[in-house]
Order: C-alpha cells, then sequence, then structure tokens
C-alpha cells in the first residue's frame, strides 16, 4: 500500500512497519469497541468452558481433571475468537482503504 | 457509619500502647446504621449516610448546572464557562469519539452519568462525606442496569431483533460447525459478562481506594505514641494516607470516565451494526 495523500483524509496517519496507513475516526471507533469485547471475550471463555468442564467433571466422576481441559479450551476458543473477528477487522479495513484509492 | 461500629471493629479504643492488634478495617466501614426508616404501601425505606451522600450528589449536579445555564449567555462567563467545558468534554471526548456525529443524542445521557458518578466517586475524598457512594454495590448495579436497558432495546430498535442479536452472537468469518461453541461464548461475553464488569469495575476500585485510606487513617492514629517507632510509623502512614488521597481523586476521575466511555462504547454497538 503506497502512501495517500493526507489531505484527502480528515485525520493523520501513522506509520505502521515500512508502509503508511491512515486511520478514519470511524476505524478508531471500531478498534476502541473491539478492544474492550475482547478483554470480556476472554473472561467468558475461561468462566463457560471452565464451569462446563467442572460439571461435566461431578457428572462423570473425576476430581477436577476437565475442569483443567475446560479452562485451556476455553481460553483456546476465546482467543480463536479473538484472532477470528480481527482478522475480519483487518479485512474490512483493506477493503475500506482500496476504496479510499480509487 | 455509627460511631459504635467503629468502636466495635476496634477502631477508636485500640491503641499500639493498649496492648491490641491492628484493628484493620473490613467491609463493616461500609455498613450504615438507619438515620430514618418508614414504610410507603409495604416498601421499606432505609435511610442512611449513603442515601443522604447520593441524594446530595444529585442535588449538587441538579443545582450547579441549573445555576450555570439559567441565563446563558454567548460569550460564555464564570459557571457557565465551567459547565460548558464539562458539556464539551463529553461531546467532543466521548460521545463524538466513540458513537460519531449521531451520538449527540445520547450527550445528555453521557454527561448526567458522568458527573453524578464522578461527584459519588469523590464523596470519598470530601470531608465529613467521606464515603464514595459507588463503594455501596447496589449503586454501580443500579447505574450499570440502566445503561443496559438502554443499549439492547436500542439495538433491538435500530437493528431489529434478528439483527442486533445475529450480529452480536453470530460473529463473521467463522465456519458454521464453530458457532456451536463460539455462539454461547459471544452470548455470555456481550450480554452477562460486559454489564456485569462495568458495575464491578467501578465498585471494586471505590471499594480498594475508600479501604486503602481507611486502613493508612486508622494506622495513623494507631501507632501515634511518644517512641521512635510510634513517631516514624505515625508519620510514615498519615503521608502515605494523604499521597492515597491524591492518587484516589485521580481514581474516581479515571473511572467515572471509563465508566461513561463504555457507556458510549455499548450504545455505539447498538447503533452501528458490526460487519
Amino acid at each position: 500500500m503506497s502512501a495517500p495523500e493526507t489531505a484527502r483524509h480528515r485525520s493523520g496517519w501513522y506509520r505502521s512497519g515500512a508502509r503508511r496507513r491512515t486511520v478514519s475516526m470511524d476505524d478508531a471507533r471500531r478498534m476502541s469497541n473491539s478492544a474492550w469485547a475482547n478483554s470480556s471475550r476472554l473472561m467468558s471463555g475461561l468462566i463457560l468452558y471452565t464451569g462446563l468442564g467442572w460439571l461435566v467433571s461431578r457428572w462423570v466422576g473425576h476430581q477436577a481433571l476437565l475442569m483443567a481441559v475446560g479452562a485451556m479450551v476455553g481460553l483456546g476458543l476465546s482467543y480463536y475468537l479473538m484472532f477470528v473477528s480481527l482478522a475480519h477487522e483487518a479485512r474490512q479495513d483493506e477493503k475500506r482503504q482500496g476504496e479510499d484509492r480509487t | 457509619m455509627s460511631l459504635n461500629n467503629v468502636v466495635a471493629s476496634g477502631g477508636l479504643d485500640c491503641h499500639l500502647n493498649s496492648g491490641c492488634g491492628f484493628p484493620a478495617p473490613g467491609a463493616e466501614i461500609f455498613l450504615f446504621d438507619d438515620v430514618a426508616s418508614f414504610t410507603i404501601a409495604n416498601l421499606e425505606f432505609h435511610i442512611s449516610k449513603v442515601t443522604i451522600v447520593l441524594f446530595l450528589c444529585v442535588f449538587l449536579i441538579l443545582g450547579f448546572f441549573i445555576y450555570a445555564f439559567r441565563k446563558p449567555k454567548l460569550v460564555p462567563r464564570g459557571a457557565q464557562n465551567v459547565g460548558e467545558m464539562g458539556y464539551l468534554f463529553i461531546r467532543d471526548g466521548i460521545s463524538r469519539d466513540i458513537i460519531g456525529k449521531d451520538g449527540d443524542k445520547f450527550v445528555p445521557f453521557l454527561f448526567s452519568f458522568f458527573f453524578l458518578v464522578w461527584l459519588s466517586n469523590f464523596m470519598g475524598i470530601l470531608p465529613f462525606a467521606q464515603i464514595p457512594a459507588t463503594s455501596i454495590f447496589a449503586i454501580p448495579v443500579a447505574f450499570a442496569v440502566i445503561v443496559y436497558i438502554t443499549w439492547v432495546p436500542l439495538g433491538v430498535y435500530k437493528q431489529g431483533f434478528g439483527g442486533f442479536f445475529g450480529g452480536m452472537l453470530f460473529p463473521p468469518g467463522v465456519p458454521k460447525p464453530m458457532y456451536v461453541l463460539l455462539t454461547p461464548l459471544e452470548f455470555l461475553s456481550n450480554l452477562i459478562v460486559r454489564p456485569a464488569t462495568h458495575a464491578i469495575r467501578l465498585f471494586a476500585n471505590m471499594f480498594a481506594g475508600h479501604l486503602l485510606i481507611a486502613t493508612f487513617s486508622i494506622a495513623a492514629f494507631y501507632l501515634l505514641s511518644a517512641s521512635v517507632i510510634g513517631i516514624i510509623g505515625s508519620a510514615a502512614s498519615f503521608t502515605v494516607a494523604v499521597a492515597l488521597t491524591g492518587f484516589e481523586a485521580l481514581i474516581q476521575f479515571l473511572q467515572a470516565y471509563i465508566f461513561t466511555l463504555l457507556t458510549a462504547v455499548y450504545i455505539s454497538g447498538a447503533l452501528h451494526a458490526e460487519h
């Protein structure tokens, strides 16, 4: 991505690695939204699947082995969800940047 | 807090020289006796110091802003200047940044929340009040519930039932079978954990801050005696208590800001579909 003229954009640009890109107010809005969403995703993944693991542990009669497994699964799913949503946002970003230049 | 509570928890009759251990304050410093109580239509009302402090906050805010904008002038002076600064801080710093131009009609909502939360936090370091109303869990919960019953219906109204809950519970870019695992997670995250942390974040900060200040103030009193350890320990505790009070002033503002910011984030999520 080459450097777009800054004059066309209301807000400034920042240097990301070697390339320049613009960040609009809308991007900033989405970023702050996903920042808050991701922290609560991390928490709820852990809570939900640790709880499920604990319940299944009790049901099956294991001590708490499945609880630990559940915690890991929950964390894994939270991270997966975070990566997927961030990747989706990045793709949307690319698309918008592309539209901007044409 | 009634005087009885303080004495009972060992706050005032306990001293280094009287041979009792350090009376560390606990959750009991957040319990207050009723100043008055009455019953209206089978509903019991208990008025304690916290209720009075909260109502005082409401009336102070009302009073100040009515006074500030009673005769608005084009070139603001004095109280109007301060009032407009507060308004612009919320509108430009929070609403326009987070929600955008269409958030302007939510500025009064955010504005009231910011100043109410800030002032009730500030009551924690105001002499004689000295209890942040938000450190009583019911109050931040009530605030968070008001926010919750604002943004959920708003989202349904703006995006439709399917659009709002569909966008929230089914994150895009995920293979279909994964929804079995991810939809409960998103449900918990968006509809339960987010409002819960919204209340807990404010409550826990105010609770911990008040407890810290109380601990060091009691330590300053407890250690005060005519001995080297007494003088040094008491002076150090007092200094820390003063420093913590200053630190609390910062936290109080920050927590009010974060509470309002999160409110704006939720409203923004309800107004704009995520796709």
